[in-house]
């Protein structure tokens, strides 16, 4: 296995992170907006995307698939079995995650915050980035969760992925395999490194955060 | 010429959901560079006519004018940087004094450097000097209250608007906000404007008494008085 573990690190650490960076472009201005807005139907709203938290990442697999595969709507573009296919199936996956705990985190921010920035002369844009930054730890615990659903999901990225080695194999993919081969020490060592590699950017974030705070 | 007042308000209504008007004013004069006490019980709309006041919130119907000329809502932020309201419980934000201070300097684009001079300065206005870099979790009420006054003072408003500014302090504070409040009116010029539900403190702080009651306007001595404490 050897090198060929870093490269698997390589392709997992690559397409979670290219999904969890877009999902994170739509969900958090999502979760923000949902927060400070209010609207008929916000309430139905809100529980569906804390429902498809809970979406089973086959099902998400199966989606993309349909959709990518030849006979699919998006079958021209020929991007089934590649990483990009794994990067549109995780990015679905983190997008309720992250909508709806930025949205928790939002609305757990003290109103005051918004009035005070605009009692002391902040203008729209500054009072929302003043009430972003109080809220920013739920906002980062979002992203963070979200990272977490797409880095240890297996079933999207097998399916739209195909496990393909040195191309779309994960982590996750690999330790199916392993294990499906009976090679049990190998498919927990692979998780293990997994969990170091998830805990080291825990860590490296929070040592930000706390410098910054 | 006479000098226009620095507020007036006609015909200015405050209606909420359901239609019930929370504030009704026929007619309101407020000077410049005067302490204007607005008194009344709770729920009078002592605070609904504040954050007016602040252009926090726009009148249901009627007009304001500030200084003369008639207020649009597209005139708000311009406004909103000439006045600042402190809450009677005022929020700070997390971070230090220095943060809470600078904040309204920041937002309108002062550099770090002024932004430090003048950060000092009105701490040492409200006796804070050397609280800078204390963070705002461990401090008292009264001192909380004091900075939410520095950072008001910090961008020189033309008008500060005090909710209730002694209610949440105690009895031995409360006289050092009071001397602060009427320094600041008779040495800087600061038009300053508070609401109290304690008539016998807005008597003593200032002849400018206004008493709210039920959203209006009353003569003092009508019904509906203030809690004197």
């Amino acid at each position: 296995m050897g090198l060929e573990v870093f490269e698997i690190l390589g392709v997992s650490l690559r397409v979670s992170l290219s999904a969890v960076a877009l999902a994170t472009l739509v969900s958090v201005p999502t979760g923000f907006l949902l927060a400070v807005s209010s609207f008929r139907g916000k309430g139905p709203l809100v529980t569906t995307i804390n429902t498809l938290m809970a979406l089973p990442t086959v099902v998400v697999g199966l989606l993309v698939y349909i959709l990518l595969s030849r006979s699919g709507p998006l079958g021209a573009f020929g991007i089934l079995y590649t990483p990009t296919a794994m990067i549109i199936g995780q990015f679905i996956l983190a997008l309720p995650i992250i909508t709806a705990i930025t949205y928790a985190a939002v609305s757990g921010v003290d109103v005051r915050v918004r009035k005070t920035a605009e009692t002391l002369g902040a203008g729209p844009w500054q009072a929302t980035w003043m009430v972003l930054k109080v809220g920013r730890l739920g906002i980062i615990a979002a992203i963070f969760a979200g990272f977490g659903r797409v880095i240890a999901e297996v079933g999207s990225a097998i399916m739209v992925g195909g496990n393909i080695r040195g191309y779309t194999r994960t982590m996750t993919t690999a330790i199916t395999l392993e294990t499906a081969k009976g090679n049990f020490t190998l498919g927990l060592t692979l998780g293990l490194i997994l969990l170091v590699v998830a805990l080291a950017i825990n860590l490296v974030v929070a040592h930000f955060l706390g410098r910054k705070t | 010429m006479t000098r226009q007042p620095l507020y007036r308000l006609e015909s200015v209504q405050r209606i909420v959901d359901g239609g019930r008007i929370i504030l009704d004013i026929d007619t309101l004069s407020l000077p410049h560079g005067e302490l204007t006490a607005i008194a009344g019980p709770n729920g009078a709309g002592k605070s609904t006519l504040l954050s007016l006041l602040a252009f926090l919130t726009h009148p249901d119907r009627g007009v304001i004018h500030f200084r003369g000329t008639p207020v649009r809502p597209r005139d708000f932020l311009r406004l909103r940087r000439q006045v600042t309201l402190v809450d009677q419980a005022p929020y700070l934000f997390p971070g230090s004094v220095l943060d809470n201070v600078a904040y309204g300097l920041k937002v309108r684009g002062i550099s770090r450097h002024q932004r430090a001079v003048q950060v000092a300065e009105a701490l040492s206005l409200v006796d804070l000097g050397g609280y800078a870099n204390r963070a705002v979790k461990g401090l008292s009420g009264g001192e909380a209250q004091r900075v939410a006054i520095a950072r008001a003072l910090v961008f020189k408003p033309r008008v500060i608007l005090l909710d209730e500014p002694t209610a949440s302090i105690d009895a031995a504070r409360m006289g050092m906000v009071e001397d602060l409040v009427i320094n600041l009116c008779t040495t800087k010029r600061i038009s300053i404007i508070f609401s109290t539900h304690n008539l016998a403190q807005a008597q003593r702080l200032t002849d400018r008494v206004i008493h709210l009651a039920d959203g209006k306007c009353v003569p003092i001595g009508m019904n509906d008085q203030p809690q004197a404490s």
